[in-house]
């Protein structure tokens, strides 16, 4: 629930400041200068927040496409992301953000036209096709409704010759998508975690079976899909729980028609755990067997490799090898937004 | 204190900060306050959960007086922080109640934007803090001399979200300030109670949501009975405290057995062992 509404006084007349502010017309607006008034300032709540967040309509004015972390690297080559929304509409307990940002506000930056044109300037830049991967910091299409993201960049997309784009999502908001035809260059791909786990650390996302209705219609339509079991999460059931998620989801699913598949392991940065076991004492997930190696915390490194492990064996019993991506940085890795 | 208040406020401390005995009255009345005797440099008054202090007017005055309150009563946790006074709007009519969205420092030109997240119990509003009266209602918003120095001051005491201005319009282009006596004043707030009651427990929620988290105080006692902790080996204590909480709740934080461990040290390694056992065996 959105009651109020901050925008910067820069895009107030930008036609989707203006298109959001209608779809809200009985709600707050307040004109602020710039978002970072109230989106930075120290001694906030994220949790507080996360209960009742705030819009904010806000103008990126630079750093639209960055180079991408080594363990969100879908394809060889250049991968970078862009994030045209900062914060969730969903609560994951794993979330990174939590740990980042000091609001919980979400922050949506309108001007997607100067994103475009810096995707266009990158993708130009090089002979070798780039990705641009969505949903780092928030879910690509969580807040469709109101963001019209996928509306805009897909058919942006559609001209450029030298870019994929990757949709990474836990929603069933594809509508937008499915407006369109096919786009080989443009590839959803949904996270997941076991029902149970899901249930208890992925707050307001849609289940396991609806996430799975979405990828069938979008399979259907032509869309290439992809999957993430990113991040992996450990409970003494995690061989039962996992092995039966790849089933539910195979069973669903045509593993020979997903674009990819991936695999990444629960991994924050120390400084982001601590904010988070702050923020969420009673979090189970902060309270199991975790360690420090170089500055992350991430499950004790033999139950990582079991997982790992017993996912990857799991998931090549359904999976051709060539669209299997594990994601294992050494360093440096998160558990993303989306 | 009203009964509505009392079933929400059960753990959460509430500083109320006002400029004039006036805007104190009705709140005094109905929160049941009675004046704090030993205090001289301002006037407080007391209940059980609430303490209110008559800052004088303006900004240095409000924020002066909200350290001061917070310095009266030690660093309780999670506290609420509410600055309730009167102010004149352009268009606004008198008696209209406004929480602030955004609070500008007229003459610093700072801008600060309280966090609202929680169910609005009545509009919210610009309230611009001026140095001197300003009758001209020329200004956007509701105008007043207190809420930058109250918010400045209160914010580095508690979570943002828990420090609100709330204003009661008591002038405008066809309601002359000057002629306002106190008893208007004192009746323009009291207007205004069960609205301040609202707001107050949705603070109370969020604020006892945060005080849920922390360990129980007599438990920490329990520990300091038996071992001396450094600062620092305090906090690793109560990280550990709340790990088991989560772990094993039935435990309740204590291991009789480890009364045979003789230093602080040993104590908090033996805990994050047993723990870490812990973790794999309930995972």
């Amino acid at each position: 629930m959105i009651d109020l509404i901050y925008v910067e006084k820069a895009i107030k007349a930008h036609p989707r400041t203006r298109a959001i502010l209608e779809r809200f017309a009985n709600k707050t607006v307040i004109e602020c200068d710039r978002y970072t008034e109230i989106f930075n300032p120290a001694g906030q709540n994220f949790r507080l927040q996360k209960q009742r967040p705030a819009l904010i309509l806000a103008r990126k004015q630079e750093g639209w496409v960055l180079p991408a972390p080594p363990e969100y690297r879908i394809a060889a080559g250049r991968n970078f992301y862009f994030s045209h929304m900062l914060n969730c509409l969903y609560d994951c307990r794993y979330c990174f953000l939590q740990g980042m940002y000091r609001s919980a506000n979400y922050v949506l930056f309108v001007n997607y036209e100067d994103f475009v044109t810096a995707i266009e300037a990158v993708a130009d830049s090089a002979a070798t096709p780039a990705w641009f991967c969505s949903g780092y910091d928030c879910d690509s299409l969580a807040l469709e409704p109101v963001t019209r993201f996928a509306e805009y960049f897909v058919p942006a997309f559609a001209e450029l010759d030298n870019a994929f784009l990757e949709l990474r999502t836990k929603s069933t908001q594809i509508r937008d998508i499915l407006r369109y035809a096919p786009l080989s260059n443009v590839v959803t791909a949904f996270s997941f975690t076991p029902d149970r786990v899901a249930r208890e650390l992925e707050h307001r996302t849609p289940s396991v079976s609806k996430r799975l209705d979405a990828i069938a219609k979008l399979q259907q339509a032509g869309w290439a899909v992809g999957l993430r079991f990113d991040p992996l999460i450990y409970t003494a059931q995690f061989r039962a729980q996992y092995q039966q998620l790849f089933q539910q989801i195979f069973t669903r699913l045509n593993p020979q028609t997903l674009h990819s598949v991936s695999l990444g392991v629960f991994r924050l940065p120390k400084g982001y755990f601590r904010t988070l076991v702050k923020l969420y004492p009673e979090e189970r997930l902060f309270a199991a067997p975790l360690e420090e190696r170089d500055g992350m915390i991430s499950y004790r490194a033999d139950l990582e490799a079991e997982m790992r492990d017993y996912c990857e064996q799991e998931l090549l019993k359904y999976l051709p090898r060539e669209s299997f991506f594990p994601c294992y940085p050494e360093s440096g890795g998160k558990a993303h937004a989306g | 204190m009203t009964d509505s208040l009392c079933s929400t406020q059960d753990s959460s401390w509430v500083n109320l900060v006002v400029a004039l005995a006036a805007e104190a009255k009705p709140l005094q009345s109905w929160y049941g306050l009675k004046r704090d005797a030993t205090q001289r440099a301002y006037p407080v008054f007391r209940n059980q959960h609430i303490a209110l202090i008559i800052s004088g007017l303006g900004k240095l005055n409000a924020a002066a007086a909200t350290g001061y309150l917070h310095a009266l009563n030690g660093s309780v946790s999670n506290s609420i922080w509410l600055n309730i006074g009167i102010a004149g709007h352009a268009h606004r009519p008198v008696g209209t109640g406004l929480l602030a969205h955004q609070v500008v420092d007229a003459s610093m030109g700072v801008t600060s934007y309280p966090p609202l997240p929680f169910e609005l119990p009545c509009v919210t509003e610009r309230v611009v803090t001026v140095d001197t009266p300003d009758l001209a209602y020329a200004q956007a918003g509701a105008v007043e001399m207190e809420a930058s120095g109250f918010l400045h001051a209160a914010q580095r005491y508690t979570t943002r979200e828990l420090v609100q201005c709330y204003k009661v319009v008591s002038d405008n282009p066809g309601q002359d300030a000057r002629q306002l006596e106190p008893a208007a004043v004192s009746a323009l707030i009291g207007q205004q109670l069960s609205t301040l009651d609202r707001l107050l427990q949705q603070l109370g929620r969020l604020s006892n949501e945060l005080t849920e988290l922390s360990i129980e105080p007599e438990l920490l006692r329990r520990y300091q009975q038996h071992w001396r902790f450094t600062v620092t080996q305090r906090h690793r204590l109560e990280a550990l405290l709340k790990r088991w909480r989560v772990l094993a709740p039935a435990a309740q934080g204590w291991n009789p057995d480890w009364r045979r461990i003789p230093h602080s040290k040993q104590l908090l390694s033996e805990m994050s062992a047993h723990l870490d056992q812990l973790a794999v065996e309930r995972a």
